[in-house]
């Protein structure tokens, strides 16, 4: 294992910048406008690391997107747009009916 | 009347249990696109024109319908978490078929299922090459590129829940289902994974 993933990192056990982090990341999912600067100045003290947070989870959320709406096209064209990602029942289309003699 | 996932899956496994097939069906159902993502988000790319992430899932499905007298009897994991491993263990056995050539460690295998193994730059391009906007491009595939290199840089741990809320689009809620976690340990534990990919990306390994 690489030692930059075993070494501490002060700001990784901060349970406010846990919880700032998973609202930005609905937030920017859902499509809302983010800016940093607006987070910055509710916590000043975590400018540094709420500014590259930001960016990355911009990043992210934009290469789930585009996952996401490949797999609705490969699997269905049509219902292309239909990106919702909650587990529910998805029916597989019955089977064609038996030819009647 | 039960409105989240955690509690329709209680609801079903607790008729599952009585002997109740339909709800065996039903249970199994609910979770075909949540696998679904979580396949076509770890699937190898070279198999993409060979291998349908329906055609995986359908698969552990049928696994998962055969042991199911066992989950109900030991309830090894959550509901989530036995089927994810069912999948993981399928993904595995198909990577082994079509992609590789050598038997390599089940276990090995299983750590590396965390995104496709090839080059991070062609799963990028490939993601970004229905962009409509020809001046971002390069700009946006070039992000991807060496965000996809830095995720796949990362330790299972880190990478695994980065993949599971970032590219499987789930929540925190389903995260702590699947792994067993507290929500609050699940915040944690991508906070981590986030700095440490940022640190990656900025260092550019």
């Amino acid at each position: 294992m690489n030692v930059a993933d075993t070494h501490h990192i002060p700001d990784a056990d901060d349970p406010v910048l846990a919880d700032l982090a998973e609202r930005i990341t609905c937030r920017i999912q859902s499509g809302d406008p983010v800016e940093a600067d607006h987070y910055i100045g509710q916590y000043p003290a975590r400018a540094g690391v709420i500014r590259g947070l930001v960016a990355m989870l911009d990043d992210l959320t934009a290469l789930g997107r585009s996952m996401a709406h490949r797999r609705a096209r490969n699997s269905d064209p049509v219902a292309a747009d239909d990106e919702s990602g909650t587990p529910k029942a998805s029916r597989r289309p019955p089977p064609p009916e038996p030819s009647e003699q | 009347m039960p409105t989240t996932t955690r509690e329709l899956t209680t609801g079903l496994l607790e008729r599952a249990e009585s002997g109740d097939d339909c709800a065996r069906e039903e249970l199994l159902e609910l979770y075909r696109d949540y696998l679904r993502r979580m396949v076509a988000a770890r699937l190898d790319r070279r198999l993409a024109p060979r291998v349908d992430p329906s055609d995986v899932v359908q698969e552990a499905l049928a696994d998962a319908a055969r042991r199911m007298d066992e989950f109900l009897r030991d309830r090894p994991l959550s509901f989530s978490g036995w089927l994810r491993q069912i999948a993981v263990e399928r993904l595995i056995d198909t990577h082994r078929r079509h992609v590789h050539s050598q038997r390599r460690s089940v276990t090995r295998e299983s750590r590396d299922i965390g995104l496709p193994d090839d080059s991070a730059l062609a799963l990028s391009q490939r993601l970004v090459a229905d962009d409509t906007s020809p001046s971002n491009h390069l700009l946006r595939q070039e992000r991807h590129a060496r965000l996809m290199t830095s995720l796949a840089a990362l330790s299972p741990r880190d990478r695994e829940v980065l993949v599971m809320r970032h590219l499987e689009q789930l929540s925190t809620a389903e995260i702590a289902d699947a792994l067993e976690l507290s929500e609050g340990a699940v915040e944690s534990r991508l906070l981590r994974a986030l700095i440490r990919l940022r640190g990656r990306m900025e260092s550019g390994s």
